[in-house]
Order: structure tokens, then sequence, then C-alpha cells
């Protein structure tokens, strides 16, 4: 999962390496609007719904934090 | 004078356990920072910092940056702090800048090319443990003039200037904070604001010199943070910037006044409240200390409004205060010399005392127009009243001289936000189209539905000088902010110079930019003669081909919503179907189509959306939920359904809940490269 959520974001935003932290908000390399951006391919591209409740920091600051909140939606 | 890292060096052994920072999971006490300060030292000592150097490091809200930035001055170098957001190019600029030995980041670099060395700072604060030498870190003896800090401002016009703090800049200006301001070692501060800038460092300072705890946060961007963060931590205080209470107003709702009508105290800082935010903010949050600082990277915090006991005055309620101990400030003419203002005979803002800074780096022309005989000049029109109250009229550069008459930008602004449709507004000044006034004040807006340009200038006419009112009033979605949030004048002139589309602008087009999503709402009732309108703007959307074979289903009885509600759930629970967001509407209409129709789903939405926009137009609240698309022949959902008599073969494509708001809904940044002109 963790290697489908990497391709999905890197083709959305080439010009970010999401690999390269695993605290990608705390080191600052998300801002506001990419995050917007990354809820939506996620959401599209493994027909979730990512609810209020889970758009919060720890979920976002890694491709293994993001890989297992879409597993958990999925159920 | 004790320095703060000597002054922490005490603390690690006077109160080892308390708990000095906390990031998430990551809770450093006083004992705890103090071993990473020393383990951290040494290892750039290793890497020859020494005496003289200056190190950069991204200024991130974990604690490695609190402990990166002692560290440094231990060595005896003075620290540097990059906006943890800033791009590779800026980063290199600034290390560029500052002469830098190290540059301490995680960020990826992207290949740019920095003039010194680049070490991982989260790498050093783990390696930090493994120092396992206490001694490396003792405390410091530097001169009157070694530099401890040096902090970069981008302002307005490109380049950054390097603001010089010294050793004894930096003590005047937490001690100034701390006996102006009262902080306490029994303060827990929740600090959501960027590190590398002014407000957060004298914050951050102080509280760790009082022995206090510092809870870092990374901005607002994820609602519940400061709300998972006061509730685990127990925070008692706040340091916030103005456009954060709108923010965490409109995020918070409800829980808004709970979470932080726990506080002691919150400073705002790096901008003026509006009047109209005193009165609000003072009355929701009756047993919390508001207080407004004046500060800058120059001086630290150097004017202070107990804005709880401002506000009541009615002649003092936009003040910015009187100056903190160890700061004195005069009212000056354009050559520096003191004079005697008032509201009508404004002056530059000057201020002395030894908390100022030595200079600006590396720019020794800029220092001498900045610093005269001891005096800070700043760029910043004031006047005192004769209680020795400062008021505040905007930048010098921003004041706009319409036919020979001063226009205080602020005014105008304060003025306006006191108009009930405005949900926030700023003044500019621009070149007066028709030629005669030199400049005139144009003022932009962002309004609550309802809102009617006449009614807002009938308003100013009644409040203000003819001069002073705005010579065009331009309505926008939100006004652009810089990343302290405060107004973004040089973008909104930049829009005002480019704005043949503003031209165009009409009250269905503002209703299209405001409308957001409200999902809590009063008891009020929705009178029917409004939800007949409402409904008329549904059935007036396209529909394919013409066929109109939907169907409108109306609830206004709670009874029924909450029998709805509650099926809803059941049969969301059976099915694994996402279903949130519900609300209490006071009503709801069920847009459904006959399922043989191919344009069902396409006509549903256009009339939903009609109904959301005419609800706007009438002040009402809605949201667009759609659990019933997938649950339509679901049980208990079916029955209910049926019973509301919607047409077996029918599918319910949306379902708007309706309701008068309880307070605006969160706005919602929209993106603005989606459009592609071919």
């Amino acid at each position: 999962m963790e290697e489908k959520v990497l391709e999905v974001l890197a083709q959305e935003y080439p010009q970010i390496d999401f690999s390269a932290s695993q605290a990608l908000v705390d080191d600052g390399i998300l801002d506001s609007l990419t995050i917007t951006g990354m809820i939506a391919a996620l959401s599209m591209e493994f027909g979730i719904v990512i609810p209020y409740e889970e758009i919060i920091e720890e979920n976002f600051n890694s491709v293994k934090a993001l890989a297992q909140m879409v597993e958990r939606l999925r159920g | 004078m004790e320095h703060l890292l000597n002054r922490l060096i005490r603390l690690a052994a006077e109160k080892p356990d308390k708990q000095a920072v906390i990031f998430k999971k990551e809770k450093l006490t006083y004992r705890g920072l103090y071993l990473k300060i020393s383990g951290m030292a040494a290892l750039l000592k290793q890497h020859g910092v020494t005496h003289g150097d200056r190190v950069c490091f991204a200024a991130v809200s974990m604690p490695q940056m609190v402990a990166a930035y002692m560290a440094v001055q231990s060595c005896g170098a003075a620290a540097v702090f990059l906006d943890k957001n800033s791009a590779p190019l800026q980063m290199a600029d600034i290390c560029k800048r500052a002469g830098a030995r190290l540059l301490l980041t995680d960020k990826p670099l992207g290949g740019q090319k920095i003039c010194c060395p680049v070490l991982s700072l989260r790498q050093l604060y783990e390696q930090a443990d493994l120092q396992g030498n206490e001694a490396a870190c003792t405390k410091i003896d530097p001169a009157a003039d070694d530099i401890a800090e040096i902090l970069f401002t981008t302002g307005t016009t490109g380049m950054p200037k390097g603001v010089i703090l010294t050793y004894v800049s930096v003590y005047h200006i937490l001690s100034n904070t701390i006996k102006g301001i009262g902080i306490r070692e029994d303060d827990c501060l929740l600090l959501p604001l960027p590190l590398h800038h002014s407000f957060a460092l004298r914050v951050l300072r102080a509280v760790l010199y009082q022995g206090g705890t510092v809870v870092l946060q990374n901005g607002f961007t994820f609602a519940k943070e400061a709300e998972k963060n006061v509730e685990a931590f127990g925070c008692n205080a706040l340091a916030a910037v103005p456009a954060s209470f709108e923010v965490m107003k409109s995020q918070m709702q409800e829980a808004f006044a709970r979470v932080l009508g726990k506080m002691r105290y919150i400073e705002f800082g790096a901008g003026s409240l509006s009047i109209r935010q005193r009165r609000e903010i003072t009355a929701l949050l009756q047993d919390v200390q508001i207080y407004n600082t004046w500060g800058s990277s120059e001086t630290g915090g150097a004017i202070f409004c107990n804005v709880s006991e401002a506000v009541h005055d009615k002649t003092k309620a936009g003040t910015l205060g009187k100056t903190l101990p160890g700061v004195r400030a005069r009212v000056v003419d354009t050559e520096g010399n003191e004079i005697e203002s008032d509201a009508s005979h404004p002056g530059r803002l000057a201020l002395k005392g030894d908390m100022l800074m030595a200079g600006y780096w590396s720019q020794p022309e800029l220092t001498k127009q900045m610093l005269k005989d001891g005096w800070l000049i700043t760029g910043d029109m004031v006047y005192q009243d004769a209680d020795g109250f400062l008021f505040m009229l905007g930048r010098a550069d921003d004041i706009i001289n319409t036919g020979g008459e001063k226009v205080s930008p602020i005014e105008v602004e304060e003025m306006a936000g006191q108009y009930e449709w405005i949900r926030e507004c700023a003044c500019i000044g621009t070149d007066d189209p028709d030629g005669v006034l030199g400049q005139v004040p144009v003022l932009f807006v962002s309004v609550k539905s309802g809102y009617q340009e006449d009614g807002l200038l009938k308003f100013l006419s009644e409040n203000m000088e003819r001069y002073k009112i705005p010579k065009k009033i331009v309505s926008i979605q939100e006004i652009p902010r810089n990343h302290m949030y405060k107004p973004d004048r040089q973008k909104l002139l930049w829009m005002w110079e480019n704005r043949e589309a503003m031209d165009f602008m009409n009250p269905v087009m503002q209703a299209l930019l405001a409308r957001r999503s409200i999902r809590s709402y009063t008891d009020q009732k929705i009178p029917r003669q409004i939800l007949d309108m409402i409904l008329k703007a549904g059935y007036h959307a396209p529909s394919g081909h013409n066929m109109q074979s939907w169907r409108f289903t109306v609830l206004t009885r709670q009874s029924d919503l909450l029998l709805l509600k509650e099926k809803a759930e059941e049969a969301a629970r059976k099915n694994s179907v996402y279903f949130y967001g519900w609300g209490n509407p006071s009503a709801m209409v069920l847009v459904s189509n006959d399922k043989r129709n191919p344009d069902g789903c396409q006509d549903a939405s256009c009339a939903a959306q009609n109904i959301m926009l005419a609800a706007y137009s009438y002040g009402i609240g809605s949201v667009w939920l759609n659990p019933f698309m997938t649950l339509r022949s679901a049980e208990p959902v079916k029955s209910v359904l049926d019973a509301f008599g919607i047409p077996e073969n029918h599918i319910v494509w949306a379902a708007v809940a309706l309701g008068y708001p309880v307070s605006e809904g969160a706005a919602l940044k929209k993106k603005e490269d989606v459009v592609r002109y071919v």
C-alpha cells in the first residue's frame, strides 16, 4: 500500500519528495493547499472518504501513516 | 543580567523534572532540554562551530529547534532562524548573506547549492543523547556586543534584512515581556506560531526563562490540533496572531469558548485586533485576560494593551496601549524631532531602550537611517492621547494622501469593520482614477450574506469625514495575507492595478464567492414564505431535455428530521457507508429523480446548488449531504423515505440541510491553477 500511495502522490506532486521525511508536516515540506490536494488524490484513487476526524497531523507526516490511514478507511 | 542559556542551565539543576518543551508525544523536561543542548553543542563544536560564527537552522516547531538555538549560543555562535516553509533558494540566500558556518535542516534541498555544510537537524538532535558529555554546556559570559541571534525579515520590499540582537538586547526583550505581561512559572503556553518570527521567539524565551512549559504546534492547518493540545497538556495560555482568532472561531465553532475559556491569558501579537474583534473576543472569553502587544524584530515586544480593560472605554478601545517597562516611546517628525501629537497630527513612532537591535547585518547605511541617537525610528504613524495611550494609523508608506488630507487605512478598516455585514476588510491608497486627488482610499471587503454596498457607504458617511470614504469598494472572497496573516497590501495594490475582472463584480458573483458549508444551526425556524422562494430556485434549475422528472421533498418537522437521521445512521452502519455532518438543521430538502432519467443526477445537482445559493441570499446556511444516494433502498431508510412519499423509483441524489448559522463556516482555500484557456 505504501508504494501505491507514494506513486499516487508523486504523480500529483512531482516536485515533492514524499519519501524524504517521516515528518512531512513538521519539517515544513507540506503546506495547507498541498494537503488539500493530497486528500483529493487519495480519496479518488482509493475510493475512500477521509473524514474530518482523520485530517490530523499524524496521518499526514509520512507515506507510511498515509498508507495506514487509507487501509483503515478502506475497511 | 542572567542570559537565557545560563538560566536554563540553572533550571535544569533546580527543576530537573519540570516540563520545558512539549511537541505531540515528545516531552522535554528542563533536565532533558539541558542534555540535548549539551550534546548538540558538543557535536556543533566537532563541526568547527566557534565563537563569532553564524549557524542557520530551520525553525521547525519541534523541540530540536529550541535545543539547536541554545546549543548554537553555547558554542559562542549566533543563531540564525530560517522559516521552515521557505524554499531551498531562500534558505541558500540567507545562509549566504549571513556567511553561515553550518545549515541545519531536514528539508530536501532539491539540488540547491548552499554556501556551507548542511547537517540534519533531526540527526544532530538524536545523536545528542549519545554524547554523554554534560561538561560541553557551561555557562556563557558574552561581551556586551556579542551577537546572540540574527532575525531575517523579508519586509515588503524584497531584500531580506538581518536584525542583529546582542545578548543585552535579548535579555531586555525577555525581561520587558516578563515584567510587562506577567509570564509565570505555572504557565503552560500553546505556541502555534512559526518560530523564526520575532513574536514567537519572544514568547518562547520568556516562558522558558520563567520555568514554564511551551507546547509547540504547526500553525492552524489541522483544525483539531489546538483543541487536542489544550486538553492533553492543560494549556493555560496562548500566543496567537489576530487572524488566527477568526480561523479558530470558524474551525472550533461551539468548542471555541469551552477550549479557550481555560486560558489565563491570550496574547495577540504581530498585528492589532480590530475594535470589533476586541469586543467579540472579550465577550466570548470573559474570564480570560486578552492582551495585544505591538512589537517588531528590531525591538521585541514594546507596546502593550490589556484589551480586557481597554475595550470598556470607548476612547481607548482601539489603542496600541502603553510602552512596556524598559521601553521609551516618542512621536517624531520626519527629521526625528519629538512632536506633540494628536489624532490629526500624527508622527512616526520612535523607540528607545536596552532591548533595541544593534543594527542590520551588513547594512550600515540602513542601520544609520533607522537608529538615530539611540532611537529606533519606525515606519509606523502614530499619535499619543492625553493619557499617554498610543494609537496606530498605519505604516507611513500606507498612509493615504488624498487631495492634501491624510487618511489612515487602519481608521477606515476599523470603521468599516464595525458594519454588520463585513467579514473582513483592508484599505489601501491608489492613484485617483480621475487624476484629481493624487491618491484615494480603496476598500477591499469580504462580506456576509445580506451585504449591500449602499448600506456600507451610508454607514461610513454617517461616521467618518467625507474625504476618508473609500472611492471604490471592491468585494473579494478573502483578504490576501502574508505568513503572519497580516493583510498583504502589496498584493491588494497589484489586484487593484489588475482589476479588470473585479469591475464585473455583482451580487450574484458575491454570493457565489462567499457561500460556505454550514453544519451547525440555531433553532430558529425558517419562515414558510422563504422556504417557498428557496424551493422555487430549486425547480428553476436547468433540466436535461427539460424532463423535470425531479421531486423536492421538504422536511420541516424536527421529529421527521430526527427519525431520518437515526435510520440513516443505522443503515450506514449496516452497509459500512460513511455518514457524518448531519448537524441540527431546521429543514431539509431531499432532491430525488426518476432512476430512468440518465440526467437525473446532473439535474438534481444543479437544483441543489440553486437551493443553497438561494438560502445564502436569505442569510440561511446550508450543506449538501448525500448518504441517500447509496442508502435509498437500504432498510430502515427505505421505509422512512417511502413514508415521506418519495416515489419508489426515485434516487435521492441530494439532501440539502438548511438552517440559520450559529457562526460562519470555514473559508476553504481555492486552487486557482485549475483553469486552462485553450
